[in-house]
């Protein structure tokens, strides 16, 4: 084992999740570290600490929400992946809201697991050294010159728009919450349903079928996420 | 005071020496005397009269008699009228008529007063009517002495006839007003019966009734219902009042287990403020009626116990009734619930089990016999457990979902914010991607719709449903349709499939919890949640949804109407 490889500290309380992961993660060269509890998960972070945690929120000690509210508030930067159930958008949100980096629902995927951890840990890696231009499908987005391109054609943004779209870029593939684009653009003092407004003008003008929408992704009770580059 | 006092079942009487001089004492008897012989088994202390510098004690006094009707001036002024319009009446007619007829005149004025303000007022007339009578009209004229005795014999027989008719005019009027009080009586307990039976809710049985008993009493009304732990509390109150103190509250609790009255005038706890009496029916007591008031004295006239009585028997009843339809309504969730519990087994069983046996044949063939199969068989084997152990996934989240609306849940719940539904529908048919991969879809959703007041979790559930459905039901390679309108104040979307359509004998029940529609072995059976599911959850956000078959063609075509919110979004005034 080199020292070069990933480590992953998987915390939940499932034996069969863990063992899924310790199996599916492996095959991405992943060294996979194990907590079935939160007493554990602790131990496990200060003693050796991994590069990224995937945690779940239904510990049997002390619910994953407040584990991650301890080690955020005791300056822990770490990466963290939520793993949660369907039906606990507020849950997901709290999470995220706490400083969770992303998350993804059981049942999942081994490949949407596998793509969100390698954003967060690319967000993690260069944080400030985000490249100029960003590109996904046929939309480009230069961040120095402000211009947005579908294909070779300019797209006019409002300030507005293009704001919400360069805080998507700059965290692209990562999904954010309602909350935090609205903090970013309006400072917060703004209701949810004017971001929906100008999410949908923004679709209109950088999608080709704005209802379904190939770049800015609804996360429905959560958020949106734009698409990350092929 | 000694009526009081037994009335109240006192025990001791404290009373102050009296400071009143021998010869009152002499003259009017004592007070403290009287009492002391009276009192029986209470004892009685006198203590010093001091005198005490005024005002350094508050007054504080209990009532004993009730209060006597003001004495009434106005009665007495209009009898003096009477009188003196019954002279002038005589004079004016003195020239032509005799003296018997005078009598007439005042007698009328008698019975009038008497029949107008009962009998003192009338024995006042019948007083001042004779002087009169005398004074004026008998020889020698204004003096009180008569000279002749056939006036003598006149004015004595007027005296005792106006006499006697006041007597009995009085009584009549008495009656009358008796009759009077009882008609009132009765006709406030009809109404109150009438406005009971109107009401549905135990909370509406209880507010007429501590409303109506504080009007008709002209008191302080609370009303105590037992809780689920056998303990009362307070339920309802006119004027409106939430707790007891303890005093109160450990009458009403005597009250409550002994079934009897007690409290303010009754024989246990009378230190409290109020008396709390039972309200029973044929079944036992129900609850208990609190009532006090400002006034001193006696609590209740007997007249004021009687109806009293009777408004209470009557919430009795009435809260008796709203008992039995809440247990009726229980008896019948509980059938309800019952029946749904075996379909949920028996649905479960299979629905749970069907992907199971699936999931574990294609893993344990893979596991033992893998070895010998081509890639092409692994691979297929391997989809079948993932596809299935998708379907099993969408099962469970219906059950949960289920769950979530059965328990309520979902009627305080719903995350309601302004959506476009265009969006919606997008996030919908990605997650149904897969479900919907064998048909093509067909998208026509205007762009201007206006957002909607929905909360977007339930409504992408409820598309994804019948999404699910359309896809169950129609022919691979088929298309759905998923249209949007907007009509007047609602936005209207469709989703049509081209399978064969509902059976009409279906179409009432298709959004029953567990129904399916015709289960043939070549179509892959609901799990009867999908469409009860949509419905609970459209109908938790304000919305209507309808099952209809296509008008150009075979196939289903569901409705969902959610109304446009009145308030909408200016774009104008936008941050």
């Amino acid at each position: 084992m080199t020292t070069s490889t990933v480590k992953i500290l998987v915390v939940d309380d499932e034996p069969p999740i863990r063992k899924l992961l310790r199996v599916g993660l492996s095959t991405q060269d992943y060294t996979i570290l194990e907590a079935s509890n939160a007493k554990t998960a602790i131990e496990i972070v200060e003693t050796c600490p991994p590069d990224l945690i995937l945690l779940d929120l239904g510990l049997p000690d002390i619910p994953g929400n407040e584990l991650l509210r301890k080690w955020r508030d005791e300056g822990m930067t770490l990466p963290v992946v939520i793993l949660s159930s369907r039906t606990d958008e507020a849950g997901i949100v709290k999470a995220l809201e706490t400083g969770a980096d992303d998350y993804v629902t059981k049942p999942f995927g081994m490949n949407e697991l596998v793509a969100r951890i390698r954003v967060a840990l690319r967000h993690r890696l260069q944080q400030q050294g985000e490249k100029p231009v960003f590109h996904t499908g046929d939309l480009s987005v230069d961040l120095v010159k402000r211009i947005v391109r579908l294909g070779d054609k300019e797209v006019k943004l409002s300030p507005k728009e293009y704001g919400i779209l360069r805080i998507l870029v700059q965290h692209a593939g990562k999904v954010l919450t309602h909350r935090f684009i609205l903090d970013q653009i309006w400072g917060g003092a703004t209701d949810v349903q004017y971001l929906r407004v100008y999410v949908r003008q923004l679709r209109q003008k950088i999608e080709q079928t704005p209802d379904q929408p190939r770049y800015i992704l609804t996360e429905t009770g959560v958020g949106y996420r734009l698409s990350e580059p092929e | 005071m000694i009526g009081y006092a037994q009335a109240n079942n006192i025990t001791h009487i404290v009373i102050g020496k009296s400071t009143r001089s021998r010869w009152f004492e002499i003259l009017h008897g004592s007070v403290v005397h009287e009492l002391v012989r009276r009192a029986g088994n209470i004892s009685v202390h006198v203590i010093a009269g001091e005198q005490i510098a005024g005002g350094a004690i508050p007054k504080k006094t209990v009532g004993t008699a009730e209060p006597s009707p003001a004495l009434d001036v106005r009665a007495y002024a209009v009898a003096t009228l009477a009188v003196a319009a019954c002279v002038g009446l005589g004079l004016a007619l003195w020239p032509w008529i005799r003296l018997e007829n005078i009598d007439l005149v005042f007698l009328a004025a008698v019975v009038g007063i008497a029949v107008r303000f009962g009998l003192w007022p009338s024995l006042f007339t019948s007083v001042l009517s004779t002087l009169c009578y005398n004074f004026f009209f008998t020889d020698p004229y204004y003096t009180l002495l008569i000279s002749s005795p056939t006036d003598i014999i006149a004015v004595v027989f007027f005296a005792v006839v106006a006499i006697v008719v006041s007597n009995v005019a009085a009584r009549a009027r008495v009656q009358a007003v008796a009759a009077m009080a009882r008609a009132r009586t009765t006709e406030s307990l009809y109404t109150f019966s009438r406005k009971l039976a109107g009401v549905g809710t135990l909370d509406d049985v209880l507010w007429v009734t501590a409303y109506q008993t504080a009007l008709m009493l002209k008191m302080r009304v609370v009303l105590l219902l037992p809780e689920k732990d056998g303990t009362i509390a307070v339920k309802a109150g006119y004027p409106p009042e939430d707790t007891l103190d303890d005093a109160d509250l450990a009458a009403a609790n005597w009250a409550w287990e002994n079934n009897r009255p007690a409290g303010r005038g009754a024989d246990t706890l009378p230190g409290a403020h109020r008396l709390f009496l039972p309200m029973r029916t044929g079944r036992g007591a129900v609850g208990i009626v609190g009532i006090d008031s400002d006034k001193p004295g006696l609590l209740l006239t007997p007249d004021q116990r009687r109806l009293l009585d009777a408004l209470i028997d009557q919430a009795a009843l009435a809260i008796e009734r709203v008992h039995l339809v809440e247990d009726m309504d229980r008896v019948r969730r509980t059938i309800e619930t019952d029946r749904l519990r075996s379909a949920l087994l028996t649905s479960i069983s299979h629905d749970l089990k069907t992907p199971l046996a699936a999931i574990m044949g294609a893993a344990g063939t893979l596991k033992e016999y893998g070895a010998p199969l081509n890639d092409q068989a692994k691979a297929d084997l391997l989809s079948t457990v993932i596809d299935e152990a998708e379907r099993l996934n969408r099962f469970i989240a219906n059950l949960l979902d289920m769950t979530r609306i059965e328990s309520g849940a979902i009627s305080t719940e719903p995350q309601l914010g302004l959506h476009y539904p265009g969006d919606i529908v997008g996030s919908a048919l990605k997650r149904a991607r897969k479900i919907t991969s064998g048909h093509e879809i067909d998208v026509d959703i205007p762009s201007d719709l206006p957002m909607l007041k929905l909360d977007p979790v339930l409504f992408e559930q409820a598309l994804f449903n019948l999404l699910d459905n359309a896809a169950k039901y129609a022919p691979v390679g088929s298309t759905i349709g998923i249209e949007g309108l907007e009509d007047d104040d609602s936005v209207v979307l469709k989703i049509k499939d081209e399978g064969p359509g509902i059976p009409p004998e279906d179409m009432e029940r298709i959004f029953d919890t567990f129904y399916r529609v015709g289960k043939k072995d070549r179509v892959r059976a609901g799990t009867g949640l999908g469409l009860s599911i949509c419905k609970g959850f459209v109908e938790a956000m304000g919305g209507t949804i309808s099952a209809d078959n296509r008008k150009d063609r075979s196939g289903a075509v569901f409705t969902i109407t959610m109304p446009i919110p009145t308030e909408e979004p200016y774009l104008e005034e936008m941050p």
